[in-house]
This record gives C-alpha cells, structure tokens and sequence, in this order.
C-alpha cells in the first residue's frame, strides 16, 4: 500500500551548514510517527521542508503519490497537512474562537459553519470555556492547544505537530495524547510528531524515526530504536553497555 | 571635442558634486537605520531645519555657513541623541509601522512649524566668493558645489574614520551587524542607538549648511529631501556606508542628466522610477555587503 | 450589548440625515469634511486595519480617480456616474500592479510603503506635466449654478453634496461590516496578526492581499471623484501630495486602526480639533497658513503616542458598546 506521506531523500543547507542531508521517513495513512533526535538534529528543518516554508535542495516529498516539494506553505494545506509551529503563533489581537474560526474557514467557508466546527473542536480540547478570550491572554500550554485547534480545524489528512507538549504538565500531556489518538481513531487523521518527552512518544507513536545532525540514523517501532546503540549514541555520546 | 560633450561632462561633472552632498545626507539616514533600525521619515525636515538655521546664523550673524556648520552639525547631534533617548526609544518594542507613523507626524509639524515661523517665502544663502566658475581646461565647475562637495567629502571621511578608527564607532558597527551578539557582550544599546542619530542627524545638518548654497529654500522642502534620501539608501544599499554615497553620486548624476533630456522640473521622476525599480529588483541595494 | 450599539448608531445616523436642516454652510461644509474624511479612512482602513499593510500613498488612488472624472466630463462631458466606473476599473489596476510586484517580490514593511509612497509622487510629478489634463496649472470643471441640483452630473447644492458624501460614508461602513463578518474579513485579520500561521493554514498571501489592496483603491477613487465635483478644481500639486496621504490615514489612527467605527470617530476628532482650533484662532486674529496641518501633526504624534489603539477603544468600553 503507498504511504500517505513520503519523503525521499531530501536535504538542505544553510549558508553551507547541512541542516538535513540525504533524510526518508514514510507515514502511513492513518499511522502515527514520531521524530526524535537531538536537539539541532534538523526535526523542525525536515517540518519545514514538508510544510512548504522551505524547499529542499534535493530530493522529492510526495503525498498520496503527489510531488509537494517546492509548494507554498497555502497549497500544502489545501493538499490536506496541516502544522503547529514550536513557538506558538497565535494571532494575538484575536479571540481564541476566532483563531480557530480562521482554520475552520478552509473546509468550511461559510462563518456561522465555521464558527460552530471551531467551538466543537475547543471544546474537545478543554478550551471551551476560554474560547471569547484573547488568544494573548493565554497561558503558555494553552497556546499550544490552540495551535493543535487551528490545525485541526483544517481537516488535514497528516498534522504535523512540533513539540506539541512542551511545557505541558503530566496531565494536560494525557489529556493531548488522549486528543490525538482520538482523532487519529476516529478521524482517520495521521500525524508525524516530533517530541522530546519520551514517554509521549512511546505511548503515542506506532514508528519512530531516529534524526541526528541532520541525517536519519534508525527508525522502527518504539521498542526497537529505543534499543539500537546508534540511537544511544546520539543522545547520550558515547557507545553505552546494555 | 564637440560642444554636446563638454556640455554632458559639465553637467555630470555637477551632478557628482551634488550627488555628494546627497550622500552625505544619505549617509546620515543609512547609520540611523542601520544601527537604530529606525525609518526616519522626518531626515529630510531635520535638513531643513538646519538649511532654514544656516540661512539664519548667515542673515542676523553673518556666519559663512562653512563656519555655522560646525556649531550646527554639532547641536543637531545633540538634538538628534535626545529625540532617539526620549522619544523614538518608545517604541522600540512596537510594531514597525507605528514607529513610521511617529516619524512622519514629526516631520508634518516640523515642515508646517518651519512654515509658520519663516513663511513661504523662499530663501537663499548667496555667498560673493562663490559666484564664479573654476575652468578645468574647456570644463567649467560651479566654485559653490565644488566647495560643497568637497565639505561634504571631509565629513564623510570623519565619519568613515569614527566608525572605522575609534572604539564607540566600532561598537556601533558590531551593534549593527549582530544585535544579539552586541547585546550578549554587553554593549549599552539605547546609548549607541543615541549616538547613531545624533550622527544621523549631524550629517543631514552638515549636508544642509551646503545645500543652502546650491538651491532656494521653502519650508516645504523636507519630503522631497527625505525621499531622495530613501531612494539613494535604497539604491545604495540600506545600512551601506559606502552604498549611500555611491548611491548619492548615481542619482545626482542621474538627475543632473535627466534633466538636460526631460523637463527640469520632471527629474525627479527619474529617481523614483529608479526606486521602483531597485525596491522590486534589490531592495537590499545595489552595493552587496559581505556577510 | 448589541442594542445598545444599534441604537446608538440609529441615534448618529437620523442626526447626520437631518443635519443640513439646522446648520448653516459654513457647518454643512466641516461636516462634508468629516464625512469625507469618515469615508476615505473607512477606505484605507482595509488595507491597514484589516490586511496590515501600510500604504503612504493613497493619494495616488484619490488623485487617478479624481482626474479621470473629471477629464471625461471636461473633455468629453460624461457625467460622474458613468465615469466613477472607469475611475474605480484604472484605480483598481493600478493597485493591482503594485500588489503584483510588491508581494511576488517580498516587499514588506518599509520597502512596501516607500514604494507607495514612490508610485504617488511620480504621478503627481507626471501629472504637473500633462498638458492635456491641465498640467500644473490645473483643471478646472465649470460650475454652471449652485442652486441648481443636478445629481446626473454632481452639480448643485451643498445639501445634495452632503447627502452624497453621507451615503458613500455610510456605504463604507456597511461594507467593512459586512466584511469583518465574512471569510475575506477573517483571513484579512489573520495576515494582518502572522503571515506564518496565516500561510500555515491554507490563507493564500498573494491573492488575499491584493484583493485588500485592489478594494481599498477602489473606494480611495470614488472619493477622488466626490473631491472632483465639490471643489470644482484640481491640481497634481495638491491632490496626489502626500498630505491627502497623511490626511487619509489621522482618521483611522486617531479613532482605531481595524476597528469599525474608528475611522469615523477619528474624522470626528480629527475635523473638531483642527477645523475648531484654526477658526478660534482666526477669530481672534490669527490667520496662519500651515496652522491647521501642525495640528494634524500635532494630534497624530499624540495619538501614535499615547493612544495606539486609538480613542474608540476606550469610548467604547466607556458606553459598554465594545465592537
């Protein structure tokens, strides 16, 4: 069966720093993936690339079989990805509904259907009661939910999400991961996460794909890249007994 | 050497010496937004008041403006530190537009403060020794813009000298190139922001004192003055020291040229047509910098 | 909440309607400012308070469709009406070609707005130079007789001057309403707070921001062709300045950039402030040329200053109106 998302080699460079280099990762509909590496490994640079902010140098990045490198970021998401950003970007001057509103208005462009779709979605994730808030008066976790809101209010076939549970206490982390295998269950919706919480990824993920100084060192389910001695290697810096 | 020759080099010969004199106004509105990060829409009311302030030391004084320029620059650096440390330090934090904003109200009730205290009508600074020409051969150079531009020279040259030469003009450059960096290192950024418009300021004073020589002054000149200014940095390069007197050069020369080919009066549509096309082709200017 | 506002604004608009019947010219000419002003700022507000982006150089609108209007019926004698249509087609084109280049090439911030600012003053300097449309010395439109109403060629009264001045304001302002509650009103306001996010969620820049600006030029030129007609004379110098700029943007600044009734609270302010003070002062004696526009600059330091957010803000909390 083709994967949903395949990304085939791709690389980037920064005024001669490699950011990614010769990197794949595939997503399955309906799967969950997760991104793990370091931090500088080019997670949020490999985002970028399938999100459309950045075109690869090489490579190709095809979803449901369709060549997506090189598209705007607005036509990735018309393709169905949506992403959250590792800084929340809220727009501030606006309500938290109308923040949601905005991403409701892709599939749904009538204002009263997109209003309702967006109090639907804040109220499954716990900020139904914030909603006629200004989005700056929001505290930081609940910035990131809202970026998830917004996401999701796209009706995206794969989310990207970036560090979507920094600075999120253990619960709020449960109440997250509960929200995203639901929709995951229920919606149909893959996502590729990265994050740095581990016992998110393990609970959440069903492959993980292991990044470090830009290149792809192992991938497999959870069990089996926590294992593999390249992986400890990356993070803790030096060959470890097991 | 056939009379149309003479005739162009003439002109573009007075087209380089005024395009140094717009360089160095330039250069004044390069520093402050390269260091400040200000877009200073009322550079070109802070040259006039300086020409309106040179007409002035010369009409009540009988100061030569080659000497009121220094006591001139000077004050300006001053009233330029102040206006950065009072006023436009506010608004560092707030969106670029409002910083926009403010310099523009500034320049309206500075144009029409000038307007009201010295009327409409137009002045002139008209220096005997200067009335002649200097001939170079069957080339003939204006006295006036040559001594203007060669003023304008020296005080380019202090300046590239300060920043070059000296520990403040260095920590402003650094500040300049890598906020952050100048930041972590410990450099008192609002005091160098400061002294960058107080130059800024200086060097569009200093630019006036020798524009009142070359051109009649109306309180209404400032705009004009402040868009020659942004399309010579623009041209040149924002944030270019170099890039804004090259800049100044091209476009007095430009329109020293375009003037003998279009109507005089209709000149500076080549410079704006010159901006339209630098904004969309290098709105980073022409002069590359080295990263 | 919402009564409260609609009463409100029933209360403003039965007043401005029975205005002209209680006021003399000398009041129906500050209030044809104020509505003119009004509606003007309503015009750059979308491109500013909605879109984001700061245009310095709406004159160029107010001018092209100004002397469009009034060349065809100069040169050809077709009536306003008929020309508004050409004035609001040339003025949306050319707001469309400097979107096109702007925004396919990046201009943001300070280079989009020099560069608007740049496209005003070469008109205005093209325009002192072409002869057919009067040059430097100006055009001039024959007014036949003032007692006279003829709406098909916008000759008469200031009374009929006032009414239309008030339904272009009061259309503006339907218009930004309607809007602010649908999609294009949405997706303006979210270029407007963060491209990245905006982008990120399907909001194509390009095609949205040149819509702001093709619509904002667009009502910018009918307000050209009303100056036209009810000052019977035009001069580059004076009408592509970039004071008409200036004066376009205190309005909304002053009441409250993005906001609904802002721009018209600010023209309130803004017309009280500087027509009030400049005829105080010439009763008294002091007639000063460039007094009323120190005040402009004066009232606009202040607000930029002090009340970023404009007054309306803060007057609408006070009646509990907010929005």
């Amino acid at each position: 069966m083709n994967p949903l998302l395949e990304v085939r080699g791709v690389s980037l460079s920064f005024r001669g720093v490699r950011a990614v280099f010769n990197a794949s990762i595939s997503v399955a509909a309906n799967a969950i993936v997760a991104l793990i590496g370091p931090n500088g490994a080019g997670k949020t640079t490999l985002f970028n690339m399938i999100a459309g902010a950045s075109a690869p140098e090489t490579g190709r990045i095809l979803f449901s079989g369709r060549t997506i490198d090189g598209l705007r970021p607005a036509e990735i998401c018309d393709l169905g990805i949506a992403r959250t950003f590792q800084i929340a970007k809220p727009f501030t001057g606006l309500s938290v509904l109308d923040n949601v509103t905005i991403g409701a208005l892709k599939r749904n462009p009538r204002i009263d259907e997109a209003r309702d779709c967006a109090k639907e979605i804040l109220t499954n994730l716990g900020l139904g009661a914030k909603r006629d808030l200004p989005a700056s008066a929001l505290t930081l976790p609940d910035r990131k939910r809202l970026e998830v809101a917004r996401a999701i209010a796209t009706r995206p076939k794969l989310l990207l999400l970036d560090e979507a549970m920094a600075g999120l206490r253990p619960s709020e982390c449960e109440a997250m991961i509960e929200f995203l295998r639901g929709i995951n269950g229920t919606q149909g919706i893959a996502i590729l996460l990265t994050e740095h919480v581990m016992r998110v990824v393990m609970a959440l993920a069903q492959s993980v794909v292991v990044l470090h100084q830009g290149e792809v060192v192992a991938s497999g389910t959870p069990e089996q890249v926590v294992h593999e001695p390249a992986v400890l290697e990356c993070y803790l810096g030096e060959k470890t007994f097991i | 050497m056939s009379i149309d020759l003479i005739n162009l080099t003439n002109v573009i010969i007075s087209g380089v010496l005024t395009g140094l004199v717009y360089g160095l106004m330039a250069l004044g509105l390069s520093v402050i937004f390269g260091v400040a990060r200000v877009v200073n829409f009322a550079h070109g009311e802070i040259m006039t008041i300086a020409m309106y302030a040179a007409v002035a030391a010369f009409a009540v004084l009988h100061l030569d403006p080659f000497v009121a320029l220094l006591p001139i620059a000077a004050s300006f650096f001053v009233f330029g530190y102040f206006l950065q440390a009072t006023v436009i330090d506010r608004f560092i934090s707030r969106p670029q537009h409002s910083q926009f904003i403010l310099l523009l109200a500034l320049a309206v009730i500075i144009a029409n403060g000038l307007l009201i205290i010295f009327g409409a009508d137009a002045r002139h600074v008209q220096l005997d020794y200067l009335l002649d020409s200097i001939e170079v051969g069957s080339l003939l150079v204006d006295r006036g813009k040559l001594y203007a531009a060669l003023v304008a020279c020296g005080a380019s040259a202090s300046l590239f000298a300060f920043f070059y030469c000296t520990r403040t003009g260095t920590a402003i450059r650094a500040c300049a190139d890598n906020r952050a960096g100048a930041k972590v290192v410990g450099l008192n950024m609002k005091r160098l922001y400061s002294i960058a418009f107080g130059i800024g300021s200086s060097s569009a004073a200093t630019a006036g004192c020798m524009m009142i020589l070359l051109v009649d002054l109306t309180p209404g000149a400032g705009p004009s003055y402040t868009l020659l200014a942004f399309v010579i940095v623009i041209v040149g390069g924002l944030g270019s020291m170099s890039g804004a007197l090259t800049g100044g050069v091209l476009i007095g020369v430009s329109e020293a040229v375009a003037g003998l080919f279009i109507t005089p009066s209709a000149k500076s549509m080549a410079s704006f047509a010159l901006l339209i096309v630098a904004l969309i082709f290098r709105p980073r200017g022409l002069v590359v910098r080295r990263a | 909440m919402k009564q409260r506002a609609i009463l409100l604004l029933a209360g403003l608009g039965a007043g401005l309607l029975c205005l002209p019947l209680i006021s003399n010219d000398y009041v129906l000419s500050v209030a044809i400012l104020f509505l003119f002003f009004a509606y003007t700022g309503q015009a750059w507000n979308i491109l500013m308070g909605f879109a984001g982006q700061l245009s310095l150089g709406h004159s160029a609108y107010l001018g092209l469709g100004a002397y469009v209007a009034a060349a065809t019926y100069f040169h050809f004698g077709i009536g306003p009406w008929a020309s508004a249509w050409l004035s609001i087609t040339l003025c949306a084109a050319l707001a469309g070609a400097i979107g096109a280049l702007a925004f396919r090439y990046g201009l943001s911030g300070v280079h989009f707005t020099l560069l608007t600012i740049a496209v005003a003053e070469f008109m205005r300097i093209g325009f002192d130079h072409f002869a057919w449309l009067g040059a430097s010395g100006g055009l001039f439109l024959q007014v036949s007789r003032r007692d006279q109403i003829d709406l098909l060629n916008l000759r008469g009264t200031p009374i009929m001057f006032y009414y239309v001045i008030l339904t272009l304001a009061g259309g503006a302002l339907l218009l930004s309403a309607w809007l602010s509650h649908h999609r294009t009103g949405y997706y303006w306001l979210a270029i407007r707070e963060d491209e990245d996010a905006a982008q990120a969620l399907g909001i194509h820049l390009f095609r949205w921001k040149l819509l702001a600006m093709m619509v904002s030029a667009a009502m910018t030129s009918l307000g050209g062709v009303f100056l036209a007609f009810y000052y019977n004379n035009l001069f580059p110098e004076q009408v592509f300045h970039i004071s008409r700029s200036i004066e376009m943007i205190l309005g909304p600044i002053i009441g409250g950039i993005g906001t609904l009734f802002g721009p018209i609270v600010g023209a309130a302010v803004l017309v009280l402030l500087a027509d009030g003070s400049t005829e105080i002062l010439a009763a008294a004696g002091w007639d000063v040329p460039g007094l009323k526009q120190l005040i402009y600059g004066i009232t606009l330091f202040v607000a930029i200053t002090f009340l970023p957010q404009g007054v309306w803000p803060a007057i609408a909390r006070k009646l509990k109106v907010s929005k």
